[in-house]
């Protein structure tokens, strides 16, 4: 039984899991600010479609959303492009992407309604422009605001990238299920991939605790028992 | 920061705005010379602050000329930024930036609004702070570690910082007990004594009594009488002073 | 195989059966994760070191790993382990009941911790005892406290049932794919899986919004928009 074998299938496997995360999570902000701007500050249309689409990400499953972007998504490229093929992984990293912008534009838009209007009435009398404002005063403070949620948006999609095995793209609960069906080693197998998983999960919240804790401002932040 | 007196820094004429149905300024009329300290006094409601805040244009009014130094503020070609940053605006609620230290706090406003380098910035931070009088240990605490009078004077001194022609006072000692109300109102006496131009929306009668030139009494969207503290004090015409007086004696028994 | 036609009405009660497992499998997790939350947060907040430690690891377990890989867990290392293998159903509400009491237990937790401290040496004052304490005066301010977040729970616990397909538990969306796997026209049946899943958890979020106003700790607008 060659254990080093099967080590080295779960670390590819956790590679590919570490990137869904990464880049879910990534994308998921980008996507996420521009819905949370449409949401908070927007108006008409674009406000509209913003909260329709974060309602609708977040009142169905993500395993669901996988399954259309999977599934369907490549179906309707196809009708126009017709060798289009999609790999499995970019179609879930593209459904963690727009699953987490749904949530991260909640969180930003309770950072920025959490900023008192009396600090963005004092800055505009001082003369700051909108965008000083946001630069100089929303930012500083909705990021420090902010920071408990991202730790939590990225256990979370480290824990749900794991749905993408249903898609059979090679991530880490994938490759275990792999390994496990050639070795037979279902239940040993199965125990280190979820201690694997533990572990990330808890060195994400531990670094993220070490920043809260290095930019907290009382006031602004708490800190955590 | 010092201005000699003489002409009008502010003039308001026929100011009016509605919110919904409610008619809350309904024509005021008045002006401010520089070097003048005015207090406007009466009864709570939305008025008072609603008439500052329109006058740096925080609030937008329907009707009426406000001309700050020869400048028709409410007009579409003026670019609102510099004439806010020349006048000061101390809220009731102090807010302060909450993620900056109160050194910070004072020196951001010349910092990014005037483009002074960082240096000048503090030097004239520090200047701020200490004719405030704020304890050089509290320089570097944030606001949430400041008492409220602390804050309050560190949101005079961030207003000071900017060199402004008019200060502006929304109700700055309504939100402090008693005791830390007195070194805000110590500050703000002194400011006055050096002929900075003050308009101060207050309930402190002390402070009318003590340092205005000219106290103006405001109810129902109007100003209904104006004249030397003493005399609008102690010796008002209209039945509406006089009633709003005689309710204050009678709470502060 | 692929191209047969399906008529929206037999999709629709193809759907709603899958619906009905959906919904039975997230009543029965949210209550064995309730049975098993509460009794840990009371620990949390009550019991002595050694007590809290094992809660703490606990629950910090069952949180840091993917409810797929409690699964297979439940499904391949326990029978190995205790020698006890259970039907795909009950592993499924096992599984999810689990994790959900570790997220219930610390919903709980803070509700009990926002019951004044003031109320609770009163009560003491009056001569109550520690279990009169909890059950008089905490336990009925904290469990209502707890409704919003607990029915955001609920919320949660019904959309991660559909991780329940990866051992073969037929629910909704496993109901989608295989109507799609016939027609192949994955929006027309993952679009109608959609609208089912908005359908019962819409209104779901929009009472619980209204909850928190109501019962919600103060402060904290009682719903926690946080997935966590």
């Amino acid at each position: 039984m060659d254990y080093g074998f099967i080590l080295l299938q779960l670390l590819k496997g956790l590679k590919v899991t570490l990137e869904l995360t990464i880049l879910g999570f990534i994308g998921g902000f980008v996507l996420g600010f521009l819905l949370a701007i449409a949401r908070t500050y927007g108006r008409g249309l674009p406000k509209a479609l913003a909260i329709a689409y974060i309602e609708l990400i977040r009142g169905t499953p993500m395993l669901l959303q996988l399954y259309i972007i999977g599934f369907g998504l490549p179906l309707l490229i196809r009708q126009h492009f017709e060798n289009f093929v999609m790999s499995p992984t970019l179609a879930a990293m593209l459904g963690i992407m727009l699953n987490s912008a749904a949530y991260q534009a909640e969180y930003m838009r309770g950072a920025f309604n959490s900023i008192e209007s009396g600090q963005i009435e004092a800055a505009l009398s001082l003369g700051m422009s909108k965008w000083q404002i946001i630069r100089h005063i929303i930012f500083p403070q909705a990021f420090r605001i902010m920071l408990p949620s991202w730790t939590n948006e990225m256990v979370y999609l480290l824990k749900y990238s794991s749905l993408a095995m249903l898609l059979a793209v090679p991530e880490l609960m994938y490759m275990a299920s792999v390994t496990a069906s050639e070795t037979f080693l279902y239940a040993q197998i199965y125990l280190i991939v979820a201690g694997i998983y533990l572990v990330f999960a808890t060195l994400i919240i531990q670094v993220m605790r070490i920043v809260e804790v290095r930019i907290h401002i009382p006031g602004v932040t708490m800190i955590k028992r | 920061m010092f201005q000699t007196s003489g002409s009008n820094v502010l003039i308001i004429r026929n100011l009016k705005k509605k919110f919904g149905s409610k008619t809350v300024l309904d024509g005021v009329s008045f002006g401010v010379r520089r070097g003048e300290t005015k207090v406007i006094i009466g009864p709570s409601g939305a008025g008072k602050s609603t008439l500052l805040r329109c006058i740096n244009r925080l609030v937008e009014p329907d009707s009426g000329e406000i001309i700050f130094d020869g400048i028709n503020v409410l007009s579409k070609d003026v670019d609102i930024k510099k004439i806010r940053a020349r006048i000061g605006f101390v809220f009731q609620h102090f807010n302060l930036f909450k993620h900056l230290t109160a050194l910070e706090n004072v020196k951001i406003g010349p910092k990014v609004v005037k483009g002074l380098s960082d240096d000048e910035a503090e030097k004239l931070a520090v200047k701020s702070l200490r004719a405030v009088h704020l304890e050089e240990d509290a320089f570097e605490k944030y606001p949430a570690e400041l008492s409220g009078g602390q804050q309050q004077r560190v949101a005079i001194a961030r207003a000071l910082a900017m060199e402004p022609d008019i200060i502006l006072f929304d109700e700055p000692t309504s939100a402090l007990d008693p005791q830390l109300a007195g070194e805000v109102l110590d500050v703000m006496r002194e400011l006055a004594k050096k002929n900075v131009t003050m308009l101060v929306v207050t309930h402190e009668i002390g402070f009318a009594l003590n340092a205005a030139d000219e106290v103006l009494f405001f109810y129902n969207g109007k100003i209904w009488e104006q004249g030397k503290p003493r005399e609008l004090l102690y010796s008002p015409q209209r039945e509406e002073t006089k009633a709003f007086l005689k309710r204050i004696a009678d709470l502060s028994l | 195989m692929i191209g047969t036609m399906v008529s929206l009405d037999t999709a629709v009660r193809m759907l709603f059966e899958g619906a009905k497992i959906t919904v039975v499998l997230s009543i029965l997790s949210i209550l064995l994760g309730l049975l098993i939350g509460l009794p840990i947060a009371i620990i949390e907040t009550y019991g002595g070191k050694t007590l809290r430690y094992v809660a703490m690891v606990y629950e910090g377990t069952l949180r840091g790993i993917p409810l797929l890989a409690i699964y297979m867990v439940i499904f391949f290392s326990m029978p190995l382990i205790t020698g006890i293998g259970l039907p795909a159903f009950w592993a499924a509400v096992l599984g999810l009941g689990l994790r959900s009491s570790a997220y219930q237990s610390q919903i709980f937790r803070s509700t009990i911790q926002a019951v004044g401290e003031g109320q609770v040496e009163a009560a003491y004052s009056l001569g109550m005892s520690k279990l009169e304490v909890l059950r008089y005066i905490v336990l009925p301010q904290a469990l209502r406290m707890a409704v919003p977040a607990w029915m955001n729970e609920y919320v949660i616990v019904l959309k991660d049932t559909s991780v329940a397909l990866a051992v073969g538990i037929v629910e909704l969306t496993r109901q989608a794919q295989y109507l799609v796997s016939i027609t192949g026209e994955p929006f027309h049946y993952y679009g109608l899986a959609a609208v089912f899943y908005l359908i019962m958890v819409l209104p779901l979020t929009y009472l619980a919004g209204i909850l928190a106003k109501k019962y919600g700790i103060k402060g904290t607008g009682g719903v926690s928009n946080v997935r966590l």
